[in-house]
């Protein structure tokens, strides 16, 4: 083999790599579909799909737009420099030198994107970050289920999936972020910078969304809503963990002319890590929730997202022991917060702050305690509690929590959060899509009490005594 | 400090392990044990819990659980305080391996085992009182 076909092949390896990484990552999205499907209500299942499904053209379109740019154009601001663009001078210092070349291949107009056969990679890595941005949005999809307004909603995923998370992820985990550069920050499978900011942000609308219609009873005790296909919910989670696999491994870099395998820090790790890691960290978190939920089937398989989001961040660092440990504490911790938050009026359909939002915040921390002292690269920190507790603060609060509630709060003024009192109690099946998710069965609770009422009708008929019959 | 490495270059051309812990070997072993600790305790806890009913609780897996991140955490914070504080001399050391002194290695197995046995005493007082209620429960029926 000649030298240009051995470096071609070193592009095409690199290219493939995240093509299935990311072909493999849209499972998630599938899983997601099902887990939250399963979750309705029968009457809601159908709009509760749908609106997972347009999460994929919302954030789509808008990473397209503007949110890959926002990627490579906020790691430095505001610490170490503005927002780059078209309007920067690329010769200002090395830095940005560096940081442009990147820049000027993520503009919507860039040649970068389209059929190039000069650029293999920026295309591929727009694909898997654009499918990073949609999960992101999926996460607050699941929270918000059986009474947002699909218009809030696609408005809200494109503000989490393509703008804050964006932000969130060039300040945390852009090799010239400066969470990282300025804290020494290390969040390798996105733990903080998509869970935490999601989690958050999702509790941010869940305050001005207000709870799904006899979630509470009149004393403000919370009543269980059941998921109508709890099944279907178990193997949308089973999806969601083969597309865990993907994620974390899609967050290794290997490119031409690379001799190892490194995160996005520079730091050396090996993908091997990513499949024992996950594995464990998945059966453990099952475990750590089945316990402290007693059995509970919604809350034992989340378990296992727990349990991998609460590992996420150093799961390049962390010995397998480490591992068991740390996803059995955050997954048996998972249960006791979403009951919390139920608790306290917080109607959270699927526990998507328990799940992404408390692991998120502490699979970020727990590496600032279990994977401190690291050198990172010359003139950045070593790894430390501070230098994790700033950057994820940053993250839950500024580029979660807050832009949730502002944007839900701005929806609500306007009257555009929340569908209709009638609509929410007929259900969104009908009342957004015009036709019922089970309609052989007339399942849905309105009808099926009618039905109940006519069917002991005609039975009260058919025992009667009919006039002219011997009994 | 659990990271193995005491300068970036070490780090970043490193051929072998890098993970958390890499230099003390306690550490892990113990972490070991609480791992398999808490398998058997999923087995049991296979057996006892039926329809959502509650599992009978186990102070001894509880306390160990509340013993290791505690201690973890204070460990690493006290730690990484103290790295910075002694951070100027550190540089003037070689590149090789960080070490921790043999005052440090033994300071947190020492605490999570003492903290584990208090969880076993309480475990056996909590057995005791266990028994003495069940023994008044059975006088005052028979009373």
């Amino acid at each position: 083999m000649n030298a240009e076909a051995q470096e071609f092949l070193g592009t095409f390896i690199s290219e493939s790599y995240y093509f299935y990484a990311s072909v493999f990552m849209l499972l998630i999205h599938a899983g997601f579909l099902a887990y939250e499907g399963g979750a309705s209500r029968t009457k809601n299942v159908l709009a509760t799909m749908v609106k997972n499904l347009l999460t994929l053209s919302s954030v789509g379109l808008a990473f397209f737009f503007f949110g890959w740019w926002v990627y490579n154009a906020f790691p430095l601001f505001p610490v170490s420099g503005g927002i780059l663009g078209p309007w920067t001078n690329p010769a200002t210092n090395e830095t940005v030198t560096a940081a442009m070349a990147v820049v000027e291949t993520s503009y919507p107009w860039s040649d970068a994107l389209a059929p190039n056969t000069a650029d293999h990679l920026t295309g591929v890595f727009f694909f898997a970050f654009a499918l990073f941005a949609m999960t992101t949005a999926s996460i607050l999809s699941g929270a918000l289920i059986e009474r947002v307004k699909i218009g809030a909603y696609i408005i809200l995923s494109i503000v989490l999936g393509s703008f804050t998370w964006v932000v969130a992820a060039a300040w945390g985990w852009n090799p010239f972020g400066w969470f990282y550069t300025a804290f020494g920050y290390h969040d390798f499978g996105c733990s903080a910078v998509v869970h935490g900011v999601s989690g958050f942000f999702a509790l941010g609308v869940l305050l001005n969304l207000g709870p799904r219609i006899g979630k509470y009873d009149e004393r403000g005790n919370p009543k269980p809503i059941l998921p109508h296909n709890l099944p279907l919910t178990m193997v949308g989670l089973m999806l969601i963990f083969v597309g865990f696999y993907a994620f974390l491994a899609a967050c290794l870099i290997f490119l031409p002319g690379y001799t190892r395998e490194t995160t996005i820090y520079g730091t050396p790790m090996t993908l091997a890590s990513i499949g024992v890691n996950t594995t464990l960290a998945l059966a453990s978190g099952i475990i750590g929730a089945y316990i402290s939920s007693k059995a509970d089937p919604f809350f034992t398989i989340s378990g296992g997202l727990a349990g991998i989001i609460s590992v996420g961040a150093g799961m390049d660092l962390y010995h397998p022991t480490v591992v068991i440990v740390l996803a059995f504490f955050g997954a048996f911790l998972m249960p006791k917060v979403a009951l919390f938050i139920e608790r306290i009026g917080i109607d959270d359909a699927v526990g998507a702050f328990g799940v992404h939002g408390f692991c998120g915040l502490l699979g970020s921390l727990a590496v600032g305690v279990l994977a401190t002292g690291y050198p990172q690269g010359e003139g950045v920190p070593l790894t430390g509690f501070i230098g994790q507790l700033i950057p994820t603060l940053v993250c839950v609060i500024i580029l979660g929590f807050i832009p949730g509630y502002g944007t839900s709060w701005l929806l609500k003024k306007f009257n555009l959060l929340r569908v209709p009192r009638d609509e929410e109690i007929a259900g969104l099946d009908i009342a957004d899509l015009g036709v019922e998710g089970y309609p052989e069965y007339s399942m849905n609770w309105a009808t099926s009490a009618i039905n109940a009422q006519q069917r002991s009708e005609t039975v009260a008929s058919r025992l009667e005594p009919q006039p002219g019959v011997q009994e | 400090m659990s990271s193995p490495f005491s300068n970036p270059k070490e780090f970043l051309e490193v051929e072998g392990p890098i993970y958390t812990f890499g230099n003390n070997s306690t550490i892990i072993t113990f972490l070991l044990i609480v791992s398999a600790v808490l398998f058997l305790w999923f087995i049991y806890a296979s057996y006892t819990i039926k329809s959502g009913k509650p599992a009978p609780k186990n102070p001894v897996v509880l306390s160990l659980l509340i013993a290791a991140s505690t201690v973890s955490f204070a460990s690493s914070v006290y730690n990484s305080t103290v790295e910075k504080i002694y951070q100027p001399s550190r540089t003037k050391e070689t590149p090789s391996r960080v070490s921790s002194s043999n005052k440090q290695q033994w300071q947190l197995p020492m605490t999570l085992i003492s903290m584990v046995a208090s969880g076993g005493l309480l475990q056996r007082r909590s057995l005791k009182n266990h028994r003495k209620k069940r023994k008044t429960i059975k006088r005052n029926k028979y009373q």
